[in-house]
């Protein structure tokens, strides 16, 4: 059997946390302010109408990006919790020192 | 659906270029996010498979993200291409509805105009006065058909543009991210890009954000090419920056690991001044030898550094765009997107410029641009600073037209790039060069039609060419150059003295002369160099470089220029 890795757990953790903080800010990406300006400021236009058409797409595309990280995020927290539990495990199969 | 006036009258175009603002911001925004993440997840503190796993995710991630940025440019493009085209068209049509009003008729929501009735009393008159009214309000009726019908149009396309950058968005958060047989017979080496900016703006135009990508994966310099939108350019010649700078990085890093003593200025063999005459050992020379050799490496790999940290630096600053960044020191810097300008001007430098020093020039740019703002107000200018040719390191090596030559070409071609990339009406393009500059400016614009509404020669030792006819601008009859093609000294600049002098055997006239035919405008007297405050010459070295003083005649006729507009003075007689 491979022995555990030794990993920065506080390091891992504090990675963990970055990358969802990341993910979150990308999942909220929103232009609907910026097409729904548009379409205000020329109402009955073609043009107005298409800008709409943008801001769904858009929140789609970062959202499924921001998905992606949160999966990161998580994978690295079950990677931490592992080797922790690896760790103890370990610990408690090597007697004591008497 | 037809439109009607009080439509056109309430619509506030600029909302789009506020939209396309915002869409920037979040663009930026999400794209430094993506950059910190990736950059995290490259630690030391986290080895083995998990960590290569994270780390490839997170890169496919950025990799994605880099693409949905490409889509969010193209909305942008499309919003700043619906703004420019939108409003001169609502434009021109309120305005000959409020012709219309002004001459009596009576002009619809809908855009009928129609003649009023107008009587004097006299039968007769009143006939006449009816008959030349309708026909007034006829000619009016049509042009306002003809120019709602534009605007319709016009809209009408800006849409299709939108919803083309909706649909490419879409295939990217839908995972469609297959290759066209055109992208892959590129990247397998089946086929060429298209080398001419026209062909190639049109190729480029069509790809989704994911094609774009992996041209950019193919070839990480691609943002160099002619042709290619701006907000494209700058995107991946960013990204391409942070790859030089890390690749110099790493060799310098590399240079130092192989003689770390040295690195820390310690263990240095000495050299033949510092031998006290003694005659030095062959290990002694071989040693010295050895240490000049890296030393001379390791100059060349700073001074490559220290050019990508001056760029880097260069376009934090708000809304610069980085046209040009390549590894032979070719570098094209714009204040603004110059495909959303209505001017557009390329400033090419002289002798001596190098990427490390480029801030200089970039401010003289900014300059340029602040002055043509403020001489045509409404619009919207992009000065670029144009290092795309490798310049003569000296005064000496200036005496060589190779470096002219090997410039020219490059000009042309980004010249053709910018204009295949512009969009909505044509911009007015001037090409602005300086010293050396001006040699390279009139080397593209001779025999092939060079894309520039206007050249400006400042401080010019000659251009090569003898007269004003003698240069192609495209659109512009050769016998018209003199109103195209200005040019400029200041009396106590001893470089244009340099055409005067050896004009024959060097570079040509001095384009100054009237023999050559050009506008020549005032850059104001200059000062005489001086010692302790009493004049010793009444040449001074300082003034080549004086030109882009805040608030100088120079600096005003440049901006006056680049707007469109004639010098405000010529110079004293």
């Amino acid at each position: 059997m491979e022995p555990a890795l030794c990993v920065d757990v506080d390091a891992l953790q504090r990675m963990s946390r970055s990358l969802s903080a990341d993910a979150e800010v990308l999942g909220a990406v929103d232009v609907s302010a910026a097409t729904n300006l548009v379409a205000a400021a020329l109402a009955s236009s073609a043009t107005g109408a298409a800008a709409v058409s943008l801001a769904d797409p858009i929140r789609a595309a970062y959202a499924g990006i921001a998905a992606r990280l949160r999966d990161v995020a998580a994978g690295i927290d079950r990677h931490v919790r592992g080797c922790v539990a690896s760790d103890q495990a370990t610990a408690q199969r090597i007697p004591a020192q008497r | 659906m037809s439109l009607a006036l009080s439509d056109l009258r309430a619509w506030r175009p600029d909302a789009l270029i506020e939209a396309a603002q915002l869409l920037t911001d979040l663009e930026s925004t999400t794209q430094t996010i993506s950059d910190t993440a990736r950059d995290r997840i490259a630690t030391d503190a986290w080895d083995g498979r998990a960590a290569a796993a994270a780390a490839a995710a997170v890169s496919a991630a950025h990799r994605d993200v880099s693409r949905a940025g490409v889509g969010v440019l193209a909305c942008i493009a499309a919003l700043h291409e619906a703004a420019a085209t939108l409003h001169p068209a609502v434009r021109a049509a309120l305005g000959i509805a409020d012709e219309a009003r002004a001459a009596g008729c009576t002009v619809t929501d809908s855009g009928e105009v129609v003649a009023s009735v107008v009587t004097v009393g006299d039968p007769v008159l009143d006939l006449l006065f009816a008959d030349r009214l309708r026909e007034r309000a006829q000619t009016l009726r049509e042009r306002l058909e003809a120019a709602l019908q534009a605007v319709t149009e016009v809209d009408a396309a800006a849409a299709d543009r939108l919803r083309g950058a909706a649909t490419q968005i879409c295939e990217l958060a839908s995972g469609l991210t297959s290759l066209r047989e055109s992208v892959r017979a590129v990247m397998d080496g089946r086929a060429l890009l298209p080398a001419d900016p026209v062909a190639l703006a049109g190729f480029w135009s069509d790809l989704s954000p994911t094609e774009k990508d992996a041209l950019a994966t193919w070839d990480p310099a691609i943002g160099n090419r002619d042709g290619l939108p701006a907000g494209d350019r700058d995107h991946y010649n960013r990204r391409y920056l942070d790859l030089l700078a890390e690749t110099a990085a790493r060799d310098l890093a590399a240079l130092d690991a192989r003689r770390p003593e040295w690195a820390q200025g310690q263990n240095i063999p000495p050299d033949q001044s510092s031998r006290d005459m003694r005659v030095p050992t062959e290990a002694e020379v071989a040693g010295r030898r050895a240490y000049d050799d890296w030393s001379r490496e390791r100059d060349a790999l700073r001074t490559v550094a220290a050019g990508y940290a001056a760029v880097h630096t260069e376009v934090i600053a708000p809304d610069r765009h980085l046209l040009a960044i390549d590894t032979h020191g070719r570098v094209a810097i714009a204040t603004h997107n110059p495909d959303f300008a209505s001017h557009v001007a390329t400033f090419v430098p002289g002798t001596g410029t190098k990427p490390s020093t480029i801030g200089t020039d970039t401010e003289r740019a900014q300059r340029m641009s602040e002055a043509a703002q403020t001489a045509d107000s409404g619009s919207r200018v992009a000065v670029v600073t144009w290092y795309g040719y490798p310049a003569p390191p000296t005064l000496l090596h200036a005496a060589s037209d190779g470096y002219a030559d090997d410039g020219a070409e490059r000009l042309h071609s980004f010249q053709d790039g910018l204009r295949a990339a512009h969009l909505g009406p044509p911009a007015h393009t001037t090409v602005v060069g300086h010293s050396y500059g001006t040699l390279v400016v009139g080397a593209a614009a001779t025999s092939v039609p060079f894309a520039a509404d206007d050249l400006v020669l400042v401080g010019s030792p000659g251009i090569d060419v003898a007269r004003v006819e003698d240069l192609r601008l495209a659109g512009v009859d050769p016998a018209e150059n003199h109103a195209h093609v200005y040019a400029t000294a200041s009396s106590t600049d001893p470089i244009p003295y340099v055409g005067d002098l050896l004009g024959p055997v060097l570079h040509g006239v001095n384009p100054v002369r009237d023999d050559f035919g050009a506008t020549v405008f005032d850059s104001g007297p200059g000062e005489p160099a001086r010692i302790g405050g009493i004049a010793v010459s009444p040449l001074n070295p300082g003034a080549h470089s004086g030109y882009w003083e805040p608030g100088s005649v120079a600096l005003t006729n440049l901006g006056r220029i680049i707007a469109g507009l004639t010098p405000s003075s010529a110079p004293p007689g």
